[in-house]
């Protein structure tokens, strides 16, 4: 382009009609500042053909504000909703709280209808804190010993039925064995017919119901009671449910298998039952404990 | 088919112009994009029909502004012929002497808008000199674009010569 050699004739030629172009130029000023509607001739047309740019420009503009706007309200959020995080978990843990503290309420009441249905009878409340350590043997750890009061021998119950037997004691603890291990036995009869048995473990879900007479009615669902007889459980309190019985030709005794009322594994809260001593306080423990 | 493209290059120009206010850029700080134009025509093209293309994009930018018809293609026009006269005696290949004449030419044309206006806006000499630098910066980009679009126009414009031939 460097190499253009313009004719000094056309040059001028040029420059004589850009002289040409500027009066009409002027002409075309002086025109429409008399007539200002020919300023807006076309005018309408341009703008049509730059709004899509306008546009695009306007999107891209709102988008890098919103996303500038977006980051600088960022700043500072991180710390806000950590801060949120943690008052959100400790009120989920105080709902929490406060919902197993309704559940433990219903349950404490349900042990103070238990106490308040055997008047007369001194109880020990305790809370389960352990199982069986070694897994042989169908026990649980409760967290009151001799200085509560509580005895080798002594009867464990629950509102939903017997528990077991207390087996050893410390100071501050004792460990209960389960109706359904195979060394626990408890006096029971049936609460219909009245038949009674030797209700045994067996070590698994179920208990059998032993030395019931073979004339005696039993009928699967009938309910198992203690019988009282024992001096350990309160008189009337819900062993289980008689699930199969059999019998077999020339035996003197039924087979009666019965389902314990409580699943074990949920235990949270039980009694100690003084039953077997006749010389205990009359007083029941539960407020002390 | 060169003035076609030009044509179109002056609308995106004016376009973007006018889209560069949406972005709250002062508008002495926004470049006068035709200005480049009308600079790469005289330094390039001495004939009528870029006397004329000077002309048509002063109007064009007279059109958009919708407010009088005449001073930017006057201005333009005056611009076109300065540097026309004056490509005769510069080294227009050197990039500096293209970006000086270009930020002039701004000066220049705003200038002379002014004094074409009836009523035109005061003008802040820093405002201006400001105009006439990003102008003159956004030469940079523009006469590069411009040279490669018309060496392709003047290609495809002998082609389609040879073609009807």
């Amino acid at each position: 382009m460097s190499s253009i050699r313009r004719d000094i004739h056309t040059v001028r030629s040029v420059l004589a009609v850009c002289v040409g172009l500027l009066l009409c130029a002027l002409f075309l000023t002086a025109y429409s500042s008399r007539n200002p509607h020919v300023a807006r001739v076309g005018s309408a047309m341009i703008s049509e053909l730059v709004m899509p740019v306008s546009q695009a420009v306007h999107y891209i503009r709102s988008t890098f504000i919103a996303t500038l706007d977006s980051y600088v309200l960022l700043v500072g959020t991180e710390e806000e909703n950590a801060k949120l995080r943690a008052e959100l978990d400790s009120l989920k843990t105080n709902v929490d709280l406060a919902h197993e503290l309704e559940i433990e309420n219903v349950r404490l009441r349900n042990l103070l209808a238990l106490v308040n249905a055997h008047k007369g009878t001194t109880v020990t409340a305790a809370s389960v804190i352990g199982g069986d350590p070694g897994g042989w043997t169908h026990s649980i750890a409760i967290n009151k010993g001799s200085s509560a009061g509580v005895e080798v021998g002594m009867g464990v119950i629950h509102p939903r039925g017997v528990v077991g037997q207390v087996v050893s004691v410390s100071s501050h603890g004792a460990r209960v064995l389960l109706v359904d291990d195979p060394a626990s036995s408890v006096d029971v009869l049936l609460q219909e017919s009245r038949a009674r048995g030797l209700l045994e473990g067996t070590g698994r879900e179920t208990t059998t119901m032993q030395f019931v007479d073979k004339s005696q009615l039993v009928k699967e669902g009938d309910r198992v009671v203690t019988s009282g007889m024992d001096l350990v459980f309160p008189k009337g309190m819900l062993v289980g449910f008689v699930r199969k019985v059999s019998y077999h030709v020339g035996d003197i005794f039924k087979q009666v298998e019965v389902r314990p009322s409580i699943e074990f594994s949920k235990l949270e809260e039980v009694l100690v039952v003084h039953v077997a001593r006749p010389t205990a306080s009359s007083s029941t423990n539960i407020g002390q404990n | 088919m060169r003035y076609v493209m030009l044509g179109m290059v002056a609308m995106l120009f004016v376009a973007l112009q006018t889209a560069l206010f949406l972005i709250d850029v002062p508008l002495w700080l926004v470049p006068q994009c035709l200005v480049c134009i009308v600079v790469f025509l005289a330094f390039y093209e001495c004939s009528f029909a870029a006397a004329l293309g000077a002309f048509c994009l002063g109007l064009l930018l007279d059109i958009a502004s919708g407010v009088s018809v005449g001073p930017w293609a006057g201005a333009y026009v005056f611009v076109f012929g300065f540097f026309l006269l004056l490509s005769q005696r510069l080294f227009i290949e050197s990039r500096i002497v293209l970006v000086i004449a270009t930020g002039v030419a701004a000066v220049m044309a705003t200038l002379l808008f002014c004094l074409f206006a009836v009523e035109s806006s005061s003008v802040g000499l820093g405002q201006l000199l400001a105009q006439g630098v990003a102008t003159a910066l956004s030469a940079l980009i523009v006469f590069p674009t411009l040279q490669r679009l018309w060496r392709q126009g003047v290609a495809d414009g002998q082609r389609w010569s040879a073609s009807v031939m």
